[in-house]
């Protein structure tokens, strides 16, 4: 009787214990899941900003992934229903799973969010949306650059000025010439996506058709995908499987003329100290008639997050311009918010790329494609400039095969607000 | 002492189990001891076969919606077939499949016949060639695509060291087919040439003795009698690599990720991307049974030529 009795006390005692935490656990900080990628950048400033976050009683943790692996994560935590992000980066490209997301109107109105920021970015085809409704907030732009060595280009007489890839295409045998054991151009061409860089400047037709539809300009797209074809000559011997990295240290090394990449990934160690091209590059306005590539990394909170206000206070903290110069100073992570690139400081030291860094961001757009539309249309382009396929038939094939892919609705309204649906 | 085909009188169950046993008879309880295993396969094996099945006479895709949409017939299948991506696929699968098998067999059987025996160093040697065996896919990707960067990578280094200049591994549409290839050869060979090991060391050492005798050479003894021996295992071996084979994409993921374009996409691979990466549910499943029907074929066949080859041994 005595034994039953302590052993009741005892798993009272327990049970008490159990509530106890659990009740302690309840009181303490909000905890927020965050998900970004890792570039040593996005999630270095994530952590940074997450550490000083915590004063506010939410504790936010941050979850980093490569690129491809982020965008397949956010998706199969959507899609799947285990609501393991409370806050996400991303993309146009998670447009198929955009239902899924918080709209977010109410919380830019109430906190008059969108004052300041560079002209137009939060606006449908360059940011994201939702039946008229805004989903993504921006965070950090770049755009496609062409970054080149003003001694090697002078050396050919070239100036830095190159209407379409055709005109680089040529150029490049001047500057090949004057500058020997040199090669004209590198670029990340190991990831199959970036080819789209090329196309998207290159070619200036629309993609989506007057009923709904994805569809080319085939002989304007054709010409593009040849012009490509024919620029990929000029890559560096055995350079048709370079990572950013390689890319980069080519143009460093100054092995090549020039580089073609966002320019976020490589500017700060193009004048860093030590650096053999310190003070001997610039940045042009990028070729072609179509547009850059933009590279508008957003926060969406999705749907099942619970406590959505701490999700929109991080989002601030994060995203809003009180970490902005910090954020590119340390990070290089490129400001959303104008008055960052009014900084007098900032402005003298980048004078050498910031007037094309920023006319770029004034002309690049996101093509309106959904991830598996601009698959197919990347390693198809891949396979044109390996020679596996013709433009023509490589195009044609793409043209084909787009009609059975859906656009996802929120891509009619980018395509709409960014001029590249058929009218 | 107990009658054969019975339970000795020592080890008769007693208690629940001896009652049950009255009650269902000997297979009774047998089967109702398989029952909770059976019932594991079914929900695990059997049943997301027969969903997946169902799923690829519709019309689903998760991106678009989290319920399934209208019966479609076989117009999945058509399209399928009718797609050039999935037919370059196939394609690529298929000399993928049947070239990295034969130089695993060739290899495999090579480092059998020469590893053959007992002693410490064949033992050891044996245990040193396993490795990559042992190693992660996901590993051996990652590393060969290291090692195989044409700028920087070891193995273009290292041959330029000695005067030959390495080709562009990956960035080459040919050169990044053979790449994989190699790389699924050197993983499995190790497979191949243990098998085969074990089959040679139980070849009766008589026979082999008694054709030396009667002037039988090394070759000679091979062609007429080891081969012969090995062949049934040799063909099971070959099915279980080409089938393996069929499937792979971990290796591909890591290192090509499919391209250069399409031109190292394998149908695993394609699968992976149309079910995982684009949601395209019941697209995938009808690949997916299309790749499988592929595979029972091939086992089919294989099983019906190691009959054949059983058959040959006992008429000679």
């Amino acid at each position: 009787m005595i034994r039953r009795t302590n052993a009741s006390k005892l798993a009272a005692t327990v049970a008490a214990s159990l509530v106890g935490v659990a009740l302690a656990n309840g009181a303490a900080a909000a905890e927020l899941n965050f998900s970004v990628m890792e570039s040593g950048t996005y999630d270095k400033a994530a952590s940074q900003i997450a550490a000083e976050f915590a004063s506010t009683g939410t504790d936010v943790k941050v979850f980093a992934f490569p690129w491809a692996v982020l965008r397949q994560n956010n998706t199969t935590d959507l899609i799947s229903g285990t609501n393991q992000y409370d806050v996400m980066s991303g993309g146009y490209y998670l447009a198929d799973v955009y239902s899924y997301f918080s709209t977010l109107d109410d919380y830019i109105a109430r906190d008059n969010y969108g004052e300041g920021m560079i002209a137009g970015l939060l606006s449908p085809g360059r940011s994201e949306f939702v039946a008229g409704k805004s989903i993504g907030i921006p965070y950090g732009i770049d755009a496609y650059g062409l970054i080149y060595n003003t001694e090697m280009l002078e050396k050919a007489g070239v100036p830095p000025e190159f209407a379409s890839w055709a005109d680089l295409a040529a150029a490049c045998d001047k500057i090949v010439a004057a500058n020997p054991g040199t090669a004209c151009f590198s670029h990340a061409t190991g990831s199959p996506e970036q080819i789209g860089g090329f196309f998207f400047s290159g070619y200036a037709g629309t993609y989506i058709s007057e009923d709904g539809k994805y569809a080319l300009d085939v002989p304007a797209a054709t010409a593009a995908a040849e012009e490509i074809t024919a620029l990929w000559k000029y890559l560096p011997e055995k350079g048709t499987a370079l990572t950013f990295d390689e890319a980069h240290q080519l143009f460093k090394d100054q092995q090549v003329a020039i580089t073609v990449t966002y320019p976020s990934f490589i500017t700060n160690s193009l004048d860093a100290e030590g650096s053999p091209v310190a003070g001997k590059w610039g940045m042009s306005q990028f070729p072609g008639q179509g547009f850059p590539w933009l590279s508008l990394w957003q926060l969406f909170i999705p749907s099942a997050t619970e406590d959505k206000d701490a999700a929109w206070a991080w989002i601030k903290a994060y995203a809003g311009p009180e970490n902005a110069k910090r954020n590119l100073v340390e990070h290089n992570i490129g400001s959303v918010w104008a008055a960052t690139y009014e900084d007098p400081e900032l402005k003298e030291r980048n004078a050498h790329f910031w007037p094309a860094l920023t006319a770029g961001f004034a002309a690049a757009k996101n093509p309106p494609l959904s991830g598996e539309a601009q698959d197919l249309l990347t390693n198809t382009l891949q396979d044109i400039v390996n020679g596996r396929v013709s433009a023509a038939d490589g195009i044609g094939s793409v043209a084909a095969q787009w009609a059975n892919i859906p656009v996802p609705p929120a891509m009619l309204e980018a395509a709409a607000g960014s001029d590249l649906q058929e009218k | 002492m107990s009658i054969p085909g019975t339970i000795p009188e020592t080890r008769r169950p007693v208690g629940l189990v001896a009652r049950l046993e009255r009650r269902l008879g000997e297979t009774g309880i047998l089967l109702l001891f398989l029952a909770p295993a059976m019932l594991v396969i079914a929900v695990a094996q059997f049943y997301p076969l027969a969903s997946s099945a169902i799923l690829s006479f519709f019309d689903w895709s998760l991106a678009r919606s989290p319920t399934v949409g209208p019966f479609i017939g076989l117009d999945n299948y058509a399209r399928t077939f009718k797609d050039p991506i999935f037919a370059g696929t196939v394609t690529f699968t298929i000399v993928f499949a049947i070239s990295s098998t034969l130089l695993q067999l060739a290899c495999g059987l090579g480092i059998a016949l020469l590893t053959v025996g007992e002693s410490y160093t064949l033992r050891f040697v044996r245990t040193l060639l396993m490795l990559p065996m042992v190693i992660a896919p996901i590993a051996v990707g990652t590393i060969w695509r290291m090692i195989l960067a044409a700028r920087v990578g070891p193995l273009n280094q290292g041959l330029a060291a000695i005067g030959i200049d390495g080709p562009n591994w990956l960035g080459d549409p040919m050169w990044a087919a053979f790449s994989l290839i190699m790389i699924d050869a050197w993983e499995w060979t190790p497979f191949v040439a243990v098998t085969l090991t074990a089959a040679l060391t139980s070849l009766p050492g008589d026979l082999l003795r008694a054709a030396s005798v009667d002037g039988a050479g090394r070759w000679k003894s091979f062609r007429y009698i080891v081969f012969p021996m090995i062949l049934p295992v040799l063909v099971l071996v070959a099915m279980f690599r080409l089938i393996e084979a069929f499937l792979t994409l971990d290796i591909v993921f890591t290192t090509t990720a499919g391209g250069p374009g399409y031109a190292t996409h394998t149908l695993s691979f394609w699968i992976y991307q149309q079910g995982l990466k684009y949601f395209n549910i019941s697209y995938a499943a009808a690949s997916s049974w299309i790749m499988l029907l592929a595979c029972v074929g091939i086992a089919l066949a294989f099983l019906a030529w190691r009959r054949q080859v059983g058959k040959w041994q006992v008429s000679r």
